[in-house]
């Protein structure tokens, strides 16, 4: 182990990891007396275990102190209408609706005293007309109800409050109300940096269209916040997003854009070498200090310094040097995505571009060269492409040979407009003719995302998957002797490995299964029959008044679905068209492939028509059911029991498609929304009898009566309800009921996704959360 | 008053000593040595830097019987050879370590154009060993054959430079800096025998002459070949003022 930071690198890395799900202190502490005392009486190898233990200790000790430090006492008065008084410490992110800010607390009223709650929290501020914009620096007092961010959870869901935890933010604000109350002194060199870089995003903006102008901000800066959702998913999907991530190019045309022109001044290297790094720092405060450009810079000064002082760098043991400062700034980072993809990237170029450019020997140069980066960058972020975005693209292949160039063609245009811009008559010229190539660039993304198999759907890895992965790309690449294995061994090992991969990639767990998901507020249940048919009942979706850009649909059921390997639906269900059971499915319908729409009773919604448009443009044909009517899929036989054929209810809610499920004798009775009234008439005409019933209406007092109840007769019972909701589901009442019937409730809010798994006689019953 | 000042000044120095500990430990992790041979790729064993022990085994040292001024080999001892047959060297004697071919040629190649600057120390202390077998005068000072300023920042290092501190940390003579180039110059290995003398004629000057006059000197350069670098400083070198002047190159080309 020649490089010392690379080792450094790793044992601290994993001491963090082992710090986050092991939290007993003393531990790690008696592991690293030990360990230092051990060290002075090891020697050669032992050393170097005694000295990676000592390093593993520190790094899990170091996370708890850096987690303790960061969390401050801010989060404690959460889940109330609170007034905090914070310093802003990030510029705003701005949409129509509001703005979005990172706080500093510094105070909170209680009983009319402030008293001392740091702490990071995000607030946003709904945007009036005439109001100005906070920027960093500002202090204000904001008010509004203070809560502690929730996650959804699902398997394979993005777990949005340890996101923000990365960032050290342990709270969420709406604040209705806010008051601008001044500024505190701010590093002038950041907000110099900040005020430059909203300077040439504005001048972006006024010389090209938005979405033009938020990809240049992209491209040269790495900032992604201004760019439309539906382009993003373009660039994910077509395997480009990387060229909207600031990285290795952009920091190295900032120094050797500066240092050239000093060296053509003929300065000393020192100098040249000082300004380039300033210019290096400057840029990466503009760029916001993410992982990726931070690792970029730190590896780029670490080649500038050796060329300074004679020296030669090494690659790996450099990106363990950028890897342990990052960890050290902040251990968080080793959580982060974007950390982990920029990371993994670069180790494969580093380990994989030079066997892999001699394995494409044949290929002309160009390609050659850029086939082997793209590959090997690809090679090691696939565990992670698809742990975080549950699909590879395959277009990425042909798409990258195109737009990287442009890209790369663009980000000169952007810099160069960009240091121009107070010359107008020369920068805007060469803006637009950036402009030109980026309309280009998003043009042929769009296009060939929207191709068929443009990309592959993966589910997550599971730890052997991974563990096989990586050895499989070890048994491969790296050169047989240095293994120290015998080659017919070597060739075992590979095959193994492929195997697993495979397996896990293209495996459907058999069984069956149903599960209701974590959706908030809202009803979503899944269920996969023996043979791989899959139906979803519902899915979510926010409220009609809520305008941000969050979707159940897209943002939690597809990953959910998509990390279950699951890549079409047999049968979609919209019990009925309330935004909380079919918000999501609207996406779903339009991202999946779906083969049936089964509805009840058309209404007049908004969500109606949508859910109409995508079917007919998609072709998928939509079924009207009611009462009587029959459908299987793969074992599972559905009837429903409401609404139905004749009479229909005042309520929307009664006349909710009502559904029981048989599968080998286990009955489930889905009941939607469904009040007293639509019980009354069900219970009249049907056979309700079931073992698990989904709780109407999230557990609402105007559903689920007694006589319901006991014609049900359910040993389970699931409710599906959001946290904290504002209707006060599921009432106290029918939790009574249930409780009183000796029925065994399950909730979402508490348990997250539960899932009933069906293998021959044996049911299982698993939660999200314990 | 004095004697706590001379003392606050060593302790100052000291923890200069110790930051310049912390920065060299700080360098050696951020900049490890590949424990790989430079030139072959073999692993190295533990203690041995940069070349291979097999590599360094193919060094070959210049053997003699030599040209008695400027070092060439011949098949006679105790002789000149025909080019500096009756030919005025401004410098007394030329030694070499090594002959410019096979693995010093490579070596110095990294050294000089791949910027493998950490194997001056490996050259450097080869240069010091013949050095040490030469019947030669004490000498007063290194002098370096110079880069012209341009080259050098294009370089990063002066090649010769580095060699002669090398030296000098080896034999604690100190390095003259002051035979400086004044015009820049082709590379002498790009041009055919006869116009090298032209090429370097007038390229060097020296500043702070008083400090030679009168001294004995050493020129260090990287390669010798047909003499014309190492005649034209030894020829400003004398005019400044030095008393004698000898030639240790790691080369003999």
């Amino acid at each position: 182990m020649y490089r010392p930071f690379l080792f450094i690198f790793i044992f601290f890395a994993a001491g963090i990891i082992a710090g986050e799900y092991i939290k007993i202190l003393w531990l790690f502490a008696l592991m690293l007396i030990a360990s230092f005392g051990l060290y002075f009486f090891a020697r050669d190898f032992r050393k170097m275990v005694f000295l990676g233990i000592f390093i593993f200790a520190a790094g899990a000790l170091y996370h708890s102190f850096c987690s303790t430090r960061m969390e401050g006492t801010i989060a404690n008065y959460a889940g109330d209408y609170r007034t905090v008084i914070g310093v802003v410490v990030s510029p705003p992110e701005v949409d129509e609706t509001k703005a979005t800010y990172e706080v500093k607390t510094l105070y909170i009223l209680q009983n009319g005293k402030y008293i001392k709650a740091p702490g990071k929290i995000r607030v946003s501020v709904p945007r009036k007309n005439s109001m100005e914009l906070l920027n960093y620096g500002d202090v204000a007092e904001f008010s509004g109800y203070l809560r502690i961010p929730t996650s959804f959870q699902n398997p394979g869901g993005f777990d949005y409050k340890a996101y923000l935890a990365q960032k050290g933010i342990t709270a969420t604000m709406f604040s209705r109300e806010m008051k601008y109350l001044g500024k505190v002194n701010v590093n002038p060199l950041v907000k110099f940096a900040l005020d430059f870089r909203e300077r040439i995003q504005n001048f972006y903006r006024c010389a090209l269209s938005p979405k033009l102008a938020s990809l240049l901000s992209g491209i040269v800066l790495g900032l992604k916040g201004d760019i439309p959702e539906d382009v993003l998913k373009a660039f994910s999907d077509g395997g480009v997003l990387h060229v909207l991530t600031a990285s290795g190019l952009n920091v190295g045309i900032v120094y050797t854009a500066v240092e050239g022109v000093l060296k053509f001044l003929k300065l000393s290297p020192r100098t040249c070498f000082l300004s380039g790094s300033a210019a290096v720092l400057f840029y990466s405060l503009m760029a916001g200090m993410s992982p990726p450009v931070l690792r970029a810079a730190l590896m780029l000064e670490v080649v500038m310094l050796g060329r300074l002082i004679g020296r030669k760098s090494d690659p790996l043991n450099s990106l363990g040097f950028a890897g342990f400062l990052l960890l050290l700034a902040n251990s968080f980072n080793i959580f982060s995505a974007s950390f982990q993809l920029s990371f993994a990237a670069t180790l494969g170029i580093i380990l994989l571009f030079k066997p892999l450019r001699q394995f494409f020997d044949s290929i002309p140069a160009f390609f050659r060269d850029s086939l082997a980066v793209l590959i090997s960058a690809q090679l090691l972020l696939f565990p992670f492409l698809a742990y975080y975005f549950h699909k590879i693209s395959l277009a990425g292949f042909l798409l990258n040979f195109i737009v990287v160039p442009l890209a790369g063609a663009a980000l000169l245009g952007g810099f160069l407009a960009g240091i121009l811009n107070f010359i107008p008559f020369l920068a805007v010229p060469i803006v637009k003719i950036t402009g030109v190539l980026i309309f280009l660039m998003d043009w042929v993304t769009t296009l060939m995302s929207k191709l068929p198999y443009a990309t592959f759907s993966v589910p997550s890895l599971g730890p052997l998957a991974v563990l096989a992965y990586f050895a499989l790309i070890t048994a491969f690449f790296a050169p047989v002797e240095a293994l120290g294995i015998k080659r017919k061994l070597n060739l075992t090992i590979i095959g193994l490995c492929f195997l697993i991969v495979a397996w896990s990639i293209f495996w459907v767990k058999p069984g069956f299964e149903v599960t209701f998901l974590d959706v908030g507020q809202g009803d979503c249940i899944f269920i996969k029959t023996e043979d791989g048919g899959t139906i979803l009942i519902d899915g979510g979706g926010m409220p009609s008044y809520y305008k941000g850009s969050f979707d159940i649909g897209k943002n939690v059921i597809l990953p959910y679905l998509y990390d279950r390997g699951v890549r079409k639906l047999d049968v979609v269900v919209f019990t009925h068209f309330d935004s909380d059971h079919a918000g999501g499915l609207l996406s779903i319908i339009e991202e999946m492939d779906v083969k049936a729409v089964v509805i009840g009773h058309p209404d007049g919604s908004e969500i109606y028509r949508k859910m109409e448009e995508v079917a007919s443009k998609k072709k998928i044909p939509v079924l009207a059911v009611s009462r009587g009517d029959t459908f299987r899929v793969g074992e599972a036989v559905f009837h429903v029991l409401n609404p139905s054929r004749h009479q229909l209810f005042e309520d929307d809610n009664d006349n909710s498609v009502v559904l029981k499920m048989t599968y080998r004798g286990l009955r489930f009775l889905f009941t939607g929304d469904l009040g007293f009234e639509g019980e009354k008439d069900v219970m009249a005409e049907c056979d309700v009898e079931a073992d698990v019933l989904k709780v109407a209406h999230h557990g609402s007092d105007t559903s689920t009566s007694p006589e319901f109840l006991n014609r049900v007769n359910p040993d389970f019972a699931v409710i599906s309800v959001g946290k904290n909701n504002s209707f006060g589901h599921p009432s106290t009442k029918v939790l009574e009921l249930l409780e009183k019937s000796k029925i065994r409730v399950y909730r979402t809010d508490i348990h997250g996704a539960i899932s009933f798994k069906i293998r021959g006689n044996n049911v299982r019953l698993n939660t999200q959360k314990k | 008053m004095q004697g706590g000042k001379s003392k606050n000044l060593s302790k100052y120095l000291d923890s200069m000593m110790g930051l310049k500990k912390i920065t060299d430990l700080f360098l050696d992790a951020l900049f490890p040595e590949r424990p790989f041979c430079v030139l072959c790729g073999a692993r190295l064993s533990k203690g041995v830097h940069l070349l291979c022990g097999e590599c360094r085994d193919k060094l070959e040292p210049v053997s003699p019987p030599l040209c008695m001024k400027c070092g060439r080999p011949l098949d006679r001892e105790n002789t000149v050879c025909t080019d500096c047959d009756g030919k005025n060297h401004y410098f007394i004697e030329a030694r070499a370590f090594g002959v410019y071919r096979g693995v010093l040629k490579e070596i110095i190649h990294l050294y000089k154009y791949r910027r493998e600057r950490r194997l001056s120390e490996l050259i450097g202390l080869k240069m010091t060993e013949t050095l040490q077998r030469q019947n030669w005068p004490s000498f007063d000072y290194l002098v370096a054959v110079p880069l012209h300023p341009e080259r050098e920042r294009e370089r990063g290092f002066n090649q010769s430079l580095l060699l002669a501190r090398v030296i000098s940390g080896r034999t604690g003579i100190p390095v003259f800096r002051g035979l400086l180039r004044t015009r820049p110059t082709e590379h002498q290995s790009l041009l055919e025998k006869p116009q090298r003398e032209a090429n370097v004629a007038g390229a060097f000057t020296v500043k702070d002459g008083s400090k030679i006059r009168g001294k004995t000197l050493l020129l260090i350069d990287d390669v010798y070949t047909t003499g014309s670098t190492a005649g034209e400083c030894s020829k400003i070198l004398l005019e400044a003022g030095a008393a004698r002047v000898y030639v240790l190159t790691a080369a003999r080309g």
